[in-house]
């Protein structure tokens, strides 16, 4: 009678056999390795005794950041868990493995140690770069610094790992870790504000994210009260972590294993014919895990035909409340890069590519219309119509939300009141030439990545070229427009505010002439 | 609904290349309201590549299509054909974030439809999802999806129906169902026109039956002038 040692010893032969790696690949590995580390090292040495930073001091203040980057980490590791998670087989080894009478316990713990030794090698290289470019900042002790921070990150990074295990094997935790994602934003907000307030203990004693970064910055020479007993904590938490992982290693679920294998396929899939947007699709339905929100609200009904559109729209943005806070985010983060422009042109940059993102993001019905071709024959209306009407809920919206931002600028005297009511007059124009040129963009499909594995120089140019067709739409008639509505901006409405609207107004129309001449592709 | 004595849809030697390979022939075709046109043929025959022109959908290499006196491929027919034709696909073609519901309210309010809220409620009971009209495409099995396409499809007001294998992936008692609603809609005056490889369904809906093998058009005619001409047995299609 065949072991079961015996069948795993068998089947590790086996696959050995199939490796297509010869020694030469494995040579060509390490030379990589030695080759990095080499480079890694031309670069690090003169930054050890180099004289980069005027004031240590101030540099290791940066390192008070740590606690947020961590959590924001932790949980996009913990979120990764409700969908994929640490323990995944192929689908060949559910089909061949995992259902044949073999040990369960043995491949599932033959996994959590590959994800282990992942979790540790990322907390070592991450650890040891900002241990050693800490140190040589900072001018301390280099390899005090370096153990601390290699300590800390592999400790989190396996705390990481672990929680995320449970995640992946418990659909109740996995339902917390969604419902939690926005407390834990606030969460992160909140941390980062007492940081900034200069009360980073708080942020060091909230948990194992801080506890993480303690005795890196004690090691920098900052006097951290306690943080011995913090790192006894994370490292308590990590053993704590590592061993309840190994502890429920068998209880999950076949059902979960397949549906993540196959997520997995799917998303990968995907990506290698660079369609990110189906993969991040995959990974939202694999979170939502069968759930769907907003089910129960309906379209409004509407008697004028082409206010069909509409509505089927607003039903999107009301179901997808999230697009709306993302799209806020955007402006907000554009608003305050735009009130801080003041000679930083940098910043001007920033105005720009927050609205834009803002627009883009708005535009997910004509991606839909996208994802489905040849849905759209169900309308009356020709594609090029219908794409011209999928902008109007998005201009509009965009329109609100810059009011909304221009308001409280105004309120809070950022701005004169003059501009603010120049501003709130062009802001639905503006809306117009963001969103128009956005819908050129989302109304292809994905890149062919064929036309770039391909078509050589010619590739990459039209990847380029397809990248950036809206974008640079967007910019050439805003930065034209920008000139009539900036000028005389505190003297109030002028002539040149109006010169702008009517400039934006042909630019609008040409765009939605480009838009409605579109052709669908073959369905 | 159309006037049943004028030639509703005329197809004048209409053929379609995909590069070397010619999907269609040639067909000719003169049909008026009230009748039902039955395309029969193997896989790949070309029954679906005629059924697209019809409908405007893809462009002949030679021939042209009329409807209601229109050239559909010449500018403009396709507001034409969008306002008259209700074309159904073979695969269903439904937008992923909307629910049943979602998709007939959608359909009823875009064509203007009146009555749309009780024609709405009618198909989803025809179609047995009235139960089901909650749920997404991808909550849905691929018989689902068919019947909520076609259930889109009848919603909207037309005069020509072209149905792509309007029964694969129903069950019997949909089938049925489909059948009787088809024999109401041409009775009411419109032209129905479908493939399929389901003899039993064309036999007793279809005026007319059109045989085409390898983008030829094998035989065309009443049922009986087709089985007359043993062409359909010799084919296996029978």
């Amino acid at each position: 009678m065949t072991t079961e040692r015996e069948v795993r010893a068998f089947v590790r032969h086996r696959r050995k056999a199939h490796d297509p790696r010869r020694l030469s690949d494995r040579l060509i590995d390490i030379y990589t390795w030695f080759l990095a580390t080499v480079i890694a090292g031309i670069v690090i040495t003169p930054l050890i005794h180099g004289d980069l930073v005027p004031h240590p001091g101030a540099f290791l203040d940066t390192l008070d950041w740590l606690p947020v980057l961590f959590l924001g980490a932790l949980w996009a590791v913990l979120r990764y868990g409700t969908w994929q998670g640490p323990v995944l087989f192929t689908t060949p080894e559910l089909q061949w493995e995992v259902a044949s009478p073999l040990n369960r316990r043995l491949l599932a713990l033959a996994k959590l140690r590959r994800a282990s030794v992942i979790a540790v090698g990322v907390g070592v290289v991450s650890g040891g770069l900002v241990g050693i470019g800490a140190a040589a900042m900072v001018r301390h002790d280099a390899l005090a610094m370096t153990i601390a921070a290699v300590s800390g990150f592999t400790a989190l990074a396996l705390v990481a790992m672990a929680l995320s295990w449970h995640v992946e094997r418990s659909p109740s935790v996995g339902r917390f870790v969604e419902v939690a994602t926005p407390v834990v934003l606030l969460l992160v907000a909140l941390l980062a504000v007492a940081v900034a307030r200069g009360r980073s203990m708080v942020a060091l004693w909230s948990g194992p994210w801080g506890w993480a970064g303690a005795p890196v910055l004690a090691a920098g020479g900052r006097s951290v009260p306690g943080w011995v007993v913090l790192a006894v904590l994370l490292g308590v938490a990590a053993v704590a972590s590592a061993v309840s992982a190994i502890g429920t290693v068998d209880r999950i679920s076949d059902e979960e294993l397949w549906q993540r294998s196959e997520a997995r396929s799917s998303a990968s899939a995907a990506l290698f014919f660079g369609d990110v947007r189906a993969a991040k699709g995959i990974a939202r339905r694999g979170r939502a895990r069968g759930r769907v929100r907003g089910r129960e609200l309906h379209m409004s009904r509407v008697a004028t035909p082409w206010l069909a559109i509409i509505t089927r729209d607003l039903l999107t943005l009301r179901r997808n409340v999230g697009l709306v806070m993302v799209a806020a985010s955007f402006i907000a983060a554009a608003m305050v890069a735009g009130v801080a422009a003041t000679g930083r042109p940098i910043l001007v940059a920033g105005v720009f590519a927050g609205l834009y993102a803002a627009a883009s993001r708005l535009l997910e019905t004509i991606r839909l219309e996208n994802d489905r071709p040849g849905a759209h024959r169900m309308l009356p209306w020709t594609w090029g119509t219908i794409l011209v009407l999928h902008c109007i809920v998005p201009v509009a919206t965009l329109t609100v939300l810059l009011w909304i931002g221009l308001g409280v600028l105004g309120i809070s005297g950022f701005i004169t009141q003059a501009a603010t009511w120049v501003l709130i007059l062009v802001a639905p124009f503006v809306a117009g030439a963001f969103v128009l040129p956005a819908a050129i963009s989302a109304s292809r499909r994905s890149f062919p990545m064929e036309t770039l594995i391909s078509g050589a120089e010619l590739g990459a140019l039209s990847l380029v070229t397809w990248l950036m067709t809206g974008p640079v739409l967007a910019l050439i008639v805003l930065a034209i427009a920008a000139r009539w509505i900036l000028s005389g901006l505190d003297q109030g409405i002028t002539m040149e505010t109006f010169t702008a609207i009517a400039f934006l107004s042909t630019a609008i129309g040409l765009f939605g002439m480009w838009l409605f001449n579109r052709k669908p592709r073959e369905d | 609904m159309a006037d049943t004595h004028r030639p509703l849809v005329v197809a004048q030697g209409l053929g379609r290349d995909f590069g070397d390979v010619t999907a269609l022939e040639s067909l000719d075709l003169e049909t008026n309201g009230g009748e039902a046109i039955a395309l029969i043929g193997h896989n790949g025959s070309g029954k679906t590549t005629a059924l697209s022109m019809l409908a405007g959908r893809l462009e002949p290499t030679r021939g042209t299509v009329h409807v209601a006196g229109v050239d559909v491929h010449r500018r403009g027919g396709s507001t034409t054909v969008r306002s008259l034709v209700s074309f159904i696909p073979d695969s269903p073609a439904l937008y992923p974030d909307l629910t049943v519901a979602d998709h007939l309210d959608l359909v009823g309010m875009a064509h203007g439809v009146v009555d749309a809220e009780e024609r709405t409620d009618l198909l989803l009971g025809l179609f047995g999802l009235d139960e089901r009209q909650h749920l997404l495409p991808r909550e849905l099995s691929r018989g689902l999806r068919q019947k909520t396409q076609l259930a889109c499809g009848l919603l909207r007001p037309y005069e020509v129906l072209i149905l792509d294998e309007p029964v694969s992936g129903l069950d019997p008692p949909s089938r049925h169902a489909l059948h009787s609603l088809l024999q109401r809609v041409k009775d009411e005056g419109a032209l129905v026109v479908f493939s399929t490889h389901d003899l039993g369904f064309a036999d007793d809906l279809a005026d007319r039956i059109v045989v085409v093998s390898d983008g030829r058009v094998a035989v065309a005619g009443t049922r009986d002038e087709v089985v007359a001409s043993g062409r359909a047995r010799e084919l296996g299609l029978r």
